[in-house]
C-alpha cells in the first residue's frame, strides 16, 4: 500500500507539473499570438481604412521611423499599394507586400497553433475569430472573403462549446452567420438560425443595452424589421449613455412612418432628438423622405404625445418650469406640422401669462394664428447700398455676425403669402443700439429697393435660451425683403446662421410641396392650409 | 574749425552711408514688391471680361422656348453671350460631354462606360470617317445601362455639394431633368425616376433612372440631354417658381456662383464651395465703347474682351501685347499670357439616320464579366471601374424626337469659353 502511494504522489505531481507546463507554454504562445494577431489587424486596419491619412502622410513627406505606428504604417502602405498582396495566398512581387504576407502568414500559423492548443484559452480563440473576420473584410475575392467568414464562424462555434453562456461570442455568432446569409460553411458548428442566436444572447443579460443594440442591428441588416424595430426601442428609450453616433444609426434605420412610430419613445427628450435629426438636418436622412405628409404626421403625433405627457408632469409637479419650457421651445423650432407649432405657441402663451411675461404671451398668441412662411433666405455683408444691392447667395449657411458692419439678412418670398413679422433668434442678447439699427426693405425686382416703415423700435424678447427680436410688419407680398443693420459698428456678439435665426410668420395661401428638405426658415407642411 | 570740419566731414560720410543704405534698401524693397506684384498678376484672383451688353434680367435659366425668342429678339447676341457664359459658370450638371464634338453612332459600334469617364465611339468598319465623343460623370459617378439601353440609371456621387453648402440629392436631380425635359417639349420621350439603394449594410446610394416610355434613344442624345440639364437645388427652385433663374435666384453646383450683379452693367462671379477653378472671382463688365474696352485691356483692367467692331479687332491685332481668337463664331480679344481655351459646338448634329441599340441582357453581363468589375448582372450591369463593352448593335431606323432634341440643345447651347478654364500661364 505504501509502495503504491509512493508510486501514485510522484506520478500525480510528474502529471501536475507537466500539465502546468503545457498550460503555461499555451499561455505564452496564446499571449504572443494575440499581441502579433492585434498588431496586424491594426496593420490591415490601417491598410484599408485610412486611404486619406496615408495620402497625408505622404504629402507631407514624413518618413515611417520608430515605434509600433509607423511601422504598421509602412506596411499598410505597402498593402495598400498591392492589395493582393495580402495573407489570402496570393502571389506577390513586391518587397513590403511579401513582407506582410509573411507577417500575416506566421501571425495566422501562430494563431492556428494557440488556438488548437488543448489549453488555448477563449480569448485566444476570439482574438483569432477577430482577425479571420477582419481578413475576410480585407478580401474583394468573394471566394476567400467567405471562406475567412467561415473560419471565423467556425472559430466562434468552438468558443460556445466551450462557453455556451458567453454572449459576446453568441452575438458574433449570429452576426456572421446573418452576413454568410443561406450560404453553408463546410466546417462544424457553422450551422443555425441568426435571430435564435441574437435571442438566446439578449436572454443571457437581458439588462445589456449594448447588446440588445449590436442585435438590432444585425436584425435590421437581416431585414427583420419588427424585431429590430422593438429592440431599438428599449436602447433609445432605456440606454443610459446612447452615443450621438449609436442615436444617428438607430434613426437612420427608420424606412417608414410604422418604424417611426415603434423606435421613438413618444416622450422627451427621444422626440426631441428624433425631430432634429429629420427635420434639421434632413440631408443626412436618405432611408426615408421626410416631406411625405404621412411621415410627418406619425412624427407630429409623437411630438403632440410627448407634449401632453410633459404638461401633464408638469402640472402634477414632477417637472420644474425651466424643463418645461425648455422642452417647449426647442420643440417649436422642429415643430413637424403647422397644428403642433401652433400648439405649442398657445401653451407657451398660456404658461408665459401665468409668469406673467404678458407682452411675449400676448405676441405668441397672435403667432399662434400665423403661418411659419416659406422663403429662401441668405445674408449679404457689408451692404452699404441697401437701396441698390441685390440678395445673392441663396442658401448661405455659413455663420456670420448679425451686427457687423451694415450686414444684411433677407430673403425671398414667394407668391400667395404675406409677412406679418419677422424674428431673428440670438443666443447672445441683441443691444438696445442693435434694435434701433434695423431698416426694413422690399423689392419686387431685387434691384430697386424701397424701406418701409415697422412702428419704431423693435421689440425684444426672452423666450428660453434664446433672444428674439420680432420686426411687426404691415401685411405686404413682396417678393424681396431685406432686414439692414445700418450701422458701421463691429461688435461682433450676435452670431448667427440664416437657416436657423431667421423666421417669417405671416398669412399663407399656398399649396403644400412636396420635397426632400427643408431650407431655411420653412417648416414642413406648414403652407398647407389657407389662413 | 579743423575739429568742426572733421565733425562736418564725419556727418557728411555718415550721411553719404545712411544715404546709400537707405538708397539701396529703397531699391531693394521696390524690386522686392514689384516681385511681389508681378507673381500676384499670374496668380490673379479675380479675372476681369468685357462684354458688349449684359442684359438687365438675366433670365438664363428660364424656358429655352422663352430664351429662344428672347436670342432671336430683344435679348440680341451680345446679351445672350454674357447669359451663357454666366449660366455655364453658375451651372454644374450630371454629365460633362467631354470633347465638345457632335456625337453620333454610326457603323460597327461599340460604347464603353465606367465609373468616372465614358466614351461613345465609332469603329466603323468601312472606310468612312469616324466620328468620336465621350463624357465625363460629374454630380454622377456611376452608370447603369439597361440591356435594352432603354433606362440609364446614374449614382449621385456623394460629397456633391450646391453653391449654398447643401449635399446633392436624387431628388434635386430628378427635378432638374423634369424641368429640362419640360421646358425643352419632350416630356412624353422621358421617365424619370429617383431611388435609395443599400448597397452595404448601412451604406446608402441615391441613384436616378431615365427611361424612354417609347423607343430607345440614341446615347448621344440622353447624353446630351444629360449634359445640357443644369442640377438646381429643388427646394429653393421650386420656391422661386416662375423666378427661377432672373437675376441672381439659383442655387446651383456650379463652379461659381452670382456674388453681385448690377442690372446692365456688371456681374460678379465667386467661386462657390463646390467649384474647382483657377479664379476666385470673375467680373463680366459692360464695356459699349470699343475704344474703351480697348484702352482698359491694354491697361490690365481688363483681361479679355469679347468685340466684333472690326475697327476694335483690327488695332487689336497690331497690339504686340493682344491676342484675338474666334470662338464659335465670337471674337475675343486677350492679354497674351492668357490661357483661353475656345469650345467647339456641343449641340449634336441630328436628322442624320439613327438607330435602336438592341443588346442582350446576356451578352451584356458576359462582356461585363469579361471586364473584372461586376457588381450585379443580369439584365443589367453596374460598372464600377475599368471598361465595359456593349455588342451587338442592331440598326433599326427609329427617329428619336430629332426636332424638340435640337430645339432644347440649341437654346441651352454653352458659352463658346469655360470660365473655369480660364487663367494666366505662368
Amino acid at each position: 500500500m505504501r509502495s503504491l502511494v509512493f508510486v501514485i504522489i510522484p506520478l500525480f505531481a510528474i502529471g501536475l507539473l507537466t500539465s502546468s507546463v503545457l498550460e503555461l507554454r499555451a499561455y505564452l504562445i496564446g499571449k504572443e499570438a494575440v499581441e502579433r494577431m492585434q498588431a496586424f489587424q491594426q496593420d490591415l486596419r490601417v491598410a484599408s481604412g485610412s486611404r486619406s491619412e496615408l495620402r497625408t502622410r505622404r504629402a507631407d513627406g514624413s518618413t515611417p521611423g520608430a515605434g509600433r505606428v509607423d511601422r504598421s504604417f509602412a506596411r499598410a502602405s505597402d498593402y495598400q499599394s498591392n492589395p493582393s498582396g495580402s495573407v489570402s495566398g496570393l502571389e506577390s512581387t513586391e518587397e513590403g507586400p511579401r513582407a506582410l504576407e509573411l507577417e500575416g502568414r506566421e501571425t495566422l500559423d501562430l494563431a492556428r497553433r494557440a488556438s488548437s492548443s488543448l489549453f488555448g484559452s477563449t480569448s485566444t480563440l476570439s482574438s483569432y475569430a477577430s482577425l479571420l473576420r477582419v481578413l475576410a473584410e480585407g478580401q474583394s475575392l468573394t471566394r476567400e472573403k467567405l471562406a475567412f467568414y467561415c473560419d471565423s464562424l467556425a472559430m466562434l462555434g468552438e468558443i460556445l462549446q466551450r462557453e455556451p453562456r458567453n454572449a459576446r461570442a453568441l452575438m458574433q455568432w449570429g452576426n456572421l452567420r446573418q452576413i454568410l446569409g443561406s450560404l453553408a460553411c463546410e466546417k462544424p458548428l457553422t450551422e443555425g438560425d441568426f435571430k435564435e442566436a441574437l435571442t438566446s444572447a439578449l436572454e443571457l443579460d437581458p439588462t445589456d443595452a449594448d447588446a440588445q443594440y449590436a442585435a438590432g442591428l444585425i436584425l435590421r441588416w437581416g431585414r427583420a424589421v419588427p424585431e429590430a424595430a422593438k429592440l431599438f426601442y428599449r436602447v433609445f428609450r432605456y440606454h443610459p449613455r446612447l452615443s450621438g453616433a449609436q442615436e444617428r444609426q438607430i434613426l437612420g434605420s427608420i424606412d417608414s412612418p410604422q418604424m417611426l412610430r415603434e423606435v421613438v419613445p413618444a416622450r422627451f427628450p427621444q422626440v426631441l432628438r428624433a425631430s432634429h435629426y429629420f427635420l434639421r438636418e434632413p440631408y443626412l436622412v436618405r432611408t426615408v423622405n421626410v416631406a411625405d405628409e404621412q411621415f410627418l404626421q406619425a412624427l407630429a403625433e409623437l411630438q403632440s404625445e410627448a407634449l401632453a405627457l410633459s404638461q401633464s408632469e408638469y402640472g402634477r409637479g414632477l417637472l420644474p418650469f425651466s424643463m418645461h419650457l425648455q422642452r417647449m421651445t426647442e420643440l417649436a423650432d422642429t415643430a413637424a406640422s403647422p397644428q403642433v407649432r401652433q400648439e405649442l405657441d398657445r401653451q407657451l402663451a398660456i404658461l408665459l401669462r401665468r409668469r406673467g411675461d404678458t407682452a411675449l404671451a400676448q405676441y405668441l398668441s397672435e403667432r399662434a394664428t400665423w403661418k411659419l412662411l416659406e422663403v429662401v433666405p441668405t445674408t449679404i455683408g457689408g451692404d452699404t447700398r441697401p437701396l441698390k444691392t441685390p440678395l445673392v447667395r441663396w442658401g448661405e449657411t455659413n455663420s456670420f455676425f448679425a451686427d457687423e458692419f451694415y450686414r444684411s439678412i433677407g430673403f425671398f418670398l414667394p407668391d400667395g403669402q404675406g409677412v406679418r413679422s419677422i424674428e431673428l433668434n440670438f443666443s447672445g442678447r441683441p443691444s438696445g443700439a442693435y434694435r434701433s439699427a434695423l431698416h426694413v426693405y422690399v423689392s419686387s425686382d431685387n434691384q430697386n429697393w424701397t424701406e418701409i416703415s415697422t412702428g419704431g423700435e423693435e421689440v425684444p424678447f426672452s423666450l428660453g435660451s434664446k433672444n428674439l427680436v420680432v420686426i411687426r410688419t404691415p401685411v405686404r407680398g413682396d417678393l424681396y425683403w431685406k432686414v439692414h443693420f445700418a450701422n458701421a459698428a463691429r461688435d461682433r456678439r450676435l452670431l448667427a446662421t440664416i437657416a436657423s435665426n431667421l423666421k417669417v410668420f405671416g398669412v399663407s395661401a399656398r399649396h403644400a410641396q412636396s420635397s426632400g428638405a427643408t431650407l431655411g426658415a420653412t417648416a414642413p407642411g406648414e403652407n398647407g392650409e389657407a389662413q | 574749425m579743423m575739429a568742426a570740419r572733421n565733425s562736418s566731414s564725419a556727418y557728411v560720410r555718415t550721411f553719404s552711408r545712411r544715404s546709400l543704405s537707405m538708397l539701396v534698401m529703397g531699391a531693394a524693397s521696390s524690386l522686392l514688391c514689384v516681385f511681389t506684384i508681378l507673381p500676384a498678376k499670374a496668380e490673379a484672383q479675380e479675372l476681369t471680361l468685357g462684354v458688349v451688353e449684359i442684359p438687365r434680367e438675366l433670365n438664363f435659366l428660364s424656358a429655352p422656348k422663352q430664351l429662344r425668342g428672347q436670342r432671336s429678339g430683344e435679348l440680341g447676341r451680345n446679351a445672350f453671350l454674357a447669359s451663357s457664359l454666366i449660366r455655364d459658370a453658375v451651372s454644374g450638371t450630371l454629365v460633362v460631354l467631354r470633347n465638345h464634338e457632335p456625337i453620333r453612332i454610326s457603323g460597327d459600334s461599340s460604347t464603353h462606360v465606367d465609373g468616372g469617364v465614358g466614351q461613345i465611339e465609332s469603329r466603323s468598319s468601312k472606310r468612312t470617317p469616324a466620328r468620336a465623343g465621350s463624357f465625363d460623370l460629374s454630380v454622377g459617378d456611376s452608370v447603369q445601362v439597361s440591356a435594352d439601353q432603354r433606362q440609364w440609371s446614374f449614382r449621385i456621387r456623394r460629397g456633391e455639394t450646391f453653391s449654398s453648402g447643401q449635399p446633392v440629392r436624387a431628388v434635386d436631380v430628378l427635378f432638374s431633368l423634369k424641368r429640362c425635359v419640360a421646358d425643352g417639349g419632350v416630356q412624353s420621350l422621358f421617365g424619370f425616376e429617383g431611388r435609395v439603394v443599400e448597397a452595404l449594410p448601412g451604406s446608402m446610394e441615391e441613384w436616378v433612372d431615365v427611361r424612354t416610355t417609347d423607343v430607345a434613344p440614341r446615347p448621344s442624345d440622353l447624353l446630351a440631354l444629360v449634359a445640357a440639364c443644369p442640377i438646381l437645388e429643388e427646394q429653393s427652385s421650386s420656391l422661386f417658381g416662375p423666378r427661377l433663374g432672373e437675376g441672381a435666384n439659383i442655387v446651383s453646383v456650379g463652379a461659381f456662383r452670382i456674388a453681385d450683379f448690377e442690372a446692365g452693367r456688371e456681374v460678379i462671379l465667386e467661386q462657390s464651395q463646390a467649384g474647382e477653378a483657377f479664379a476666385k472671382r470673375i467680373v463680366l463688365r459692360a464695356l459699349r465703347d470699343g475704344t474703351h474696352a480697348l484702352t482698359a485691356l491694354r491697361t490690365g483692367t481688363v483681361d479679355a474682351i469679347f468685340f466684333e467692331n472690326s475697327e476694335v479687332l483690327s488695332r487689336a491685332a497690331s497690339d504686340q501685347t493682344l491676342l484675338t481668337i474666334e470662338c464659335s463664331g465670337y471674337k475675343v480679344v486677350h492679354r497674351r499670357g492668357l490661357n483661353v481655351e475656345c469650345r467647339q459646338s456641343v449641340v449634336p448634329t441630328f436628322g442624320a439616320p439613327t438607330l435602336a441599340m438592341g443588346t442582350s441582357g446576356s451578352t451584356v453581363a458576359a462582356r461585363v464579366a469579361e471586364a473584372g468589375s461586376v457588381e450585379a448582372a443580369g439584365d443589367a450591369a453596374i460598372v464600377q471601374g475599368g471598361s465595359t463593352a456593349f455588342g451587338s448593335t442592331e440598326f433599326g431606323s427609329t427617329v428619336f424626337g430629332s426636332r424638340e432634341m435640337e430645339s432644347l440643345m440649341t437654346s441651352l447651347a454653352p458659352a463658346p469659353i469655360d470660365l473655369r478654364r480660364l487663367r494666366y500661364l505662368s
